[in-house]
């Protein structure tokens, strides 16, 4: 076996730092996790949705009498059951449960069937005669600019179906494009992309004699979802339980509050019966959700001596029908561009257009990807004109620690230095680089990432993260957390940070998350905020039960317990964690020290000045003793950030990742296909957790960023998708996967819990254009649109051969 | 849109005897039905709702159907063998490696599993109008293919066209039968017939096979070859689970020349050169790529554009050309 801690620090941490597989893995590949489908509830109902065949119509009328005369029908909804739209925005409420009234996208929902059997239900499909009116599609963000008549939503009073417009600019474009030595412009187009993940969406309900109802759903976001079900039914959220069971992968694609969740709480509250519903593959094409269709301009300014000396870029993203997450989207289309470098002079305009199309919203890299790999190509081009070295260029300018960027982001830990240079060495890069023979090639990018949306989607003051911690009579750890596991780990980390603090055996921590009856709230999974922000949160839970427990040991020994002084706040900006923890606040602060003179270890808990210890089970019953019950909680905050212009919340994080790739390439350049050969990537995560999931992140981003360069795409025709299924949606196959090397790569982050930031998004947006920056390295050249497919090669080929010719 | 497949009566018979009294009854009887052997390209089809037949007789209980043996020169496969086991058998390994090459690039493990030979000659033709839920289908008028009057990709294309389906030809062992001469038998109720594989296949997207509704292929023959070296080299955009957006088979021998295509037209192309002069051997390879080219008719029915499928013709065939006179030196 590798030794994954090869190459980090050795902090002293019994479970942190340690690779240990997730906690439900054994459970997961033996077939025992229960996943939402596989709730067995006591004779349900079975749910089908009627889906609209027109991306663009008006439903004259509806007739629902014969399919709800049909034997073992139950009950039937259409849009006028549902007077709230909703979103998982409040600045963007734009979606019905069901369609009412006009269609907006081929696949939404028309009107649903609830019946006693699957097959009854979709028997009944067939019988509801829908009257369409068919109108005009709007298929692209281009003409969605033109002013109409009938704009997709006409509540918002614009004359065109522009969703949102954002314009920000720093600093002095003209003067830092006067200070370039090479300025350059290039159009990008990137296809939309889907999540792909494993586990269609499937939701099920209980319903009890009281009429509250529990909903099994495959959710990232148990609380928005609960928010969003009382607003759209009219009951208060203690009547709704929401519960996320094992999820089979989310990506951003299970973000929102959906169509389908509301459907099926109406139709338990309404009918009085359990109900459940599942997706086919292609019902979850038709629902979409993922990365927008964008085409981009940008321009680059880049001085020898100072690096980039301006960027800028005009962006058109095609939302489709609805708002989802698409504000965030058109912010952090622009915002994520300012790291890893220093852009003194940046000015970014995107628009988010709505189109008859499924609506695009959050996915892995969130808005960031796109422009990303333009960044990271245009970087490339004025390397390769000024006669730089793109790997020693990048380095150069990859942001100091503890600065601030030009739009007043805190950055804070980077350690993407030392990994970029590491992996300079492992792939040999100096021999490469520019001297590998035609057709084989090197390239490299870089990308940074938020570890954490520092606000709240909606405006609150309560604690980004909250974990509620119990200990039972023997001594058994339970965590408590709103958190979203959704195959990504987070409830292993979660019992990591009790286990460490308590000294304890990861067995000995029970895990319960993402049920909104029993945990505490955390705002879900998704802008990689899990790790940082719920995982202080248990940190600090276990803390604040470390604190009773040692105060216990000492009253059985018989010595003074020690004394917890009030920190001193700390005065710098960029290094609030690791202090004291503050016990008389509500926020311990993030990632305190908790050392007190006291160890825990071997199931003891040991006084390092008396050298006496007692048992840890024999401090729990004493502590029982005082409250009859031992429980505490823990919270995360972030800390004051940003500007004060509009928009300055966008992006701000209280901790970013910095990722780098060197890619290694064979282009076939007869047939045009790229075949990825190895993927060297150093990624900043601050301190691993767990090297075991930050390394499977790292290989998933790989594959799945393989995807979007080289074959994902959906295709369209005339507003309908044309490849809603796992053979014509193309997804790398495990052929396709390269040969990975992950480059141990560490800072010392203050605020992260134990120091860690994200591993899940950032690592994906730079693998895309170090794959283009290596087949320009290959071939010769420079490839703008994604999918890269060879077709698209063939054709660069062709032209730079002609080009070539025309000027020789 | 479904996860249900429609209802229809399904029949297993063991033996061949079962097999005929069960057709014969169903003639009779005027009842509708479709055989299935792996299912593999079937039971999608069944769940699109592509077509809906009243009886699927399944042919996966017939043991005679399957096995490969060798009888003097000629290896007969039995048209129930399993790709998978075609791809591993050691007769097929020695004889045929190209054959069994081509059988392991259908799809993936779990597939080839069950998926047969029999089934791979017969897979339905492909296209991405057809090959679809029902709800994208009702967004687009119904094609030729669902009955109705319209093609998505030849839009002018009407009832009373040579070629009315332009849905394209996609097995991938097809090709490499084809260049080794195959001859397929056929039992119907009119007793077995014998047939060169190339006469199997028309050239519409929805009639696509010469076999009438109560026929079905039994075995497959092939003659070990003398001296042909064979060639398969498959497009698609990733290596494994893809239909060939193109294939192309080459065989050559000291006389002959010769390429089949897959994944283009309706029904797969077959073009023959005899090498007279060594001399002239390019002027004849380019004289078989513009055959094939001038045969092949591509839509944008495919992941790949069409002048991009069409452009690697010659590539794919200068490839497989290379590659066996690379192995023979």
């Amino acid at each position: 076996m590798v030794d994954l801690t090869k190459g980090y620090p050795d902090k002293g941490y019994k479970i942190i730092g340690k690779p240990v597989p997730l906690i439900d893995s054994r459970a997961k590949v033996m077939g025992q996790a229960l996943y939402t489908d596989d709730i067995r509830l006591h004779n349900p109902l079975t749910i089908k949705i009627l889906r609209s065949p027109y991306p663009s119509a008006n439903i004259l009328s509806l007739d629902t009498k014969d399919a709800l005369a049909l034997k073992g029908v139950k009950g039937i909804l259409t849009g006028a059951d549902f007077k709230n739209t909703f979103g998982v925005l409040t600045i963007s409420k734009d979606e019905p449960a069901i369609a009412r009234d006009v269609v907006r996208y081929e696949g939404e929902p028309i009107a649903a069937v609830a019946a006693e059997t699957e097959t009854i239900a979709e028997a009944a499909l067939k019988l509801i005669k829908v009257n369409y009116e068919i109108t005009e599609a709007v298929l692209d963000s281009k003409t969605a600019l033109k002013p109409t008549d009938r704009p997709l939503h006409p509540e918002l009073n614009k004359e065109n179906n522009l969703h949102k417009k954002v314009l920000q600019e720093f600093g002095d474009m003209e003067q830092g494009f006067s200070e370039a030595d090479v300025v350059i412009e290039k159009r990008f187009r990137f296809a939309s992309i889907n999540h792909g993940f494993t586990e269609p969406h499937a939701t099920q309900v209980e319903i009890d004699n009281k009429g509250n109802i529990t909903v099994y759903s495959a959710t990232q976001v148990p609380h928005y979802l609960h928010m969003a079900m009382a607003e759209v039914l009219e009951i208060p959220e203690h009547n709704i339980r929401i519960v996320k069971p094992h999820l089979g992968g989310g990506f951003g694609g299970k973000s929102d509050p959906f169509p389908h969740e509301m459907i099926a709480a109406k139709f338990a509250l309404d009918l009085g019966r359990n109900v459940k519903i599942k997706f086919t593959r292609e019902e979850v094409f038709f629902s979409h959700h993922g990365r927008h269709q964008t085409d981009l301009t940008m321009k680059l300014g880049f001085s020898k001596e100072k690096g980039i000396t301006a960027l800028g870029l005009d962006t058109l993203i095609d939302g489709g029908a609805y708002g989802s997450f698409g504000i965030v989207t058109t912010y952090y289309n622009g915002v994520l561009l300012q790291g890893p470098y220093k852009i003194p002079n940046f000015r970014f305009h995107v628009n988010r257009m709505y189109t008859n199309k499924p609506m695009c919203g959050a996915m892995r890299g969130h808005g960031g990807v796109n422009p990303r790999f333009a960044s990271e190509v245009l970087l490339d081009m004025a390397c390769a004109e000024i006669g730089l070295d793109p790997a020693e260029t990048r380095l150069k300018m990859i942001h100091k620690e503890n600065t601030l960027t030009t739009n007043e982001f805190r950055i804070t830990s980077v350690g993407l230095q030392n990994g970029l240079k590491e992996a300079m060495r492992r792939t040999k890069w100096h021999e490469k680089y520019g001297k590998l023979p035609f057709g084989k090639g090197i390239g490299v990018a870089c990308g940074f990432f938020i570890s954490g949306s520092a606000l709240p989607i909606h405006w609150n003051k309560l604690p980004s993260s909250t974990v509620r911690m119990t200990i039972d009579h023997d001594g058994g750890v339970t965590v408590y957390s709103g958190a979203t596991d959704i195959g990504q780990g987070s409830d292993t980390m979660l019992a990591q940070m009790a286990a460490e603090v308590l000294g304890q055996s990861l067995g000995n921590i029970k895990v319960i998350s993402a049920d909104t009856r029993i945990t505490p709230v955390d705002l879900g999974s998704y802008s990689s905020r899990v790790t940082f922000m719920a995982g202080n949160a248990s940190r600090n839970a276990a803390i604040r039960m470390r604190k009773i427990l040692v105060e216990a040991a000492c009253a059985l020994l018989d010595i003074d317990p020690p004394k917890y002084e009030k920190p001193e706040k700390s005065k710098d900006f960029f290094r609030q964690g690791g202090l004291k923890p503050d016990f008389e606040q509500g926020f311990l602060g993030p990632n305190p020290d908790y050392s007190d003179g006291f160890i825990f270890e071997d199931g003891l808990i040991r006084s390092e000045n008396h050298n006496q210890s007692v048992t840890f089970l024999e401090a729990v019953e004493k502590a029982l003793e005082f409250e009859g019950i031992l429980q505490t909680s823990g919270t995360y905050r972030a800390p004051k950030l940003g500007g004060k212009f509009k928009g300055a919340g966008a992006g701000l994080s209280p901790s970013y990742s910095f990722t780098a790739f060197i890619v290694e390439v064979t282009v076939d350049s007869e047939t045009g296909f790229i075949k990825v050969d190895k993927a060297t990537c150093a990624h900043d995560c601050g301190f691993p957790l767990n090297p075991l999931a930050v390394n499977g992140q790292i290989e998933g981003c790989i594959h799945m960023g393989l995807g979007q360069a080289l074959m994902e795409e959906m295709v369209y025709d005339n507003g309908a998708t044309q490849n809603p299924s796992f053979l014509d949606y193309k997804i790398p196959s495990a052929f396709e996967q390269p040969v990975v090397d992950i480059v141990p790569t560490f800072s010392d982050d203050s605020e992260g819990p134990f120091g860690a930031k994200e591993a899940g998004e950032g690592i994906l947006a730079p693998i895309i254009p170090a794959i283009a920056n290596a087949v320009y390295d290959a071939v010769g050249i420079r490839l703008t649109q994604l999918p890269m497919r060879p077709d698209r090669v063939i054709f660069a080929l062709e032209k730079a051969k002609k080009d070539k010719g025309a000027t020789s | 849109m479904s996860t249900l497949l429609e209802s229809f009566n399904y029949v297993r018979p063991t033996n061949l005897d079962q097999l005929n009294l069960l057709v014969m009854d169903y003639i009779t009887k005027g009842y509708d039905f479709t055989f299935s052997a792996g299912g593999t390209d079937i039971i999608p089809r069944l769940k699109k709702q592509i077509f809906n037949p009243e009886n699927l007789i399944s042919l996966s209980g017939i043991s005679d159907l399957k096995g490969i043996e060798k009888k003097g020169e000629i290896i007969i496969i039995g048209a129930l063998t399993t790709l998978d086991d075609l791809a591993n058998h050691d007769l097929i390994k020695k004889y045929f490696p190209t054959l069994a090459h081509a059988a392991h690039k259908v799809a993936s493990p779990q597939i080839r599993n069950r998926a047969t030979l029999g089934g791979n000659i017969m897979v339905d033709n492909r296209c991405s109008y057809i090959n679809q839920s029902s709800l994208n289908r009702d967004c687009h008028a119904p094609c030729f293919k669902a009955d109705g009057d319209i093609c998505h990709i030849v839009k002018r294309a009407k009832r009373g066209d040579e070629v009315l389906c332009q849905a394209r030809f996609v097995s991938d062992t097809a090709p490499v039968l084809l260049l080794l001469e195959a001859n397929i038998t056929i039992m119907g109720q009119g007793g077995l017939r014998k047939i060169k594989l190339n006469d199997l296949y028309l050239n519409d997207g929805i009639d696509n096979r010469s076999l009438r509704k109560d026929e079905l292929i039994t075995k497959i023959e092939v003659k070990i070859p003398e001296n042909e070296s064979l060639h398969y080299e498959k497009l698609a955009i990733r290596n494994a689970l893809d239909f060939p957006s193109l294939g192309v088979a080459v065989c050559l021998s000291e006389q002959n020349l010769s390429v089949a295509l897959t994944g283009l037209n309706p029904r797969p192309g077959l073009f023959k050169a005899k090498i007279k002069n060594y001399n002239n051997f390019d002027e004849m390879v380019s004289d078989i790529c513009d055959q094939a080219l001038a045969f092949a008719v591509t839509y944008n029915q495919d992941f790949f554009p069409r002048a991009y499928r069409k452009s690697m013709i010659p590539v794919f065939i200068k490839r497989g050309i290379s590659n066996i006179l690379k192995e023979k030196k």
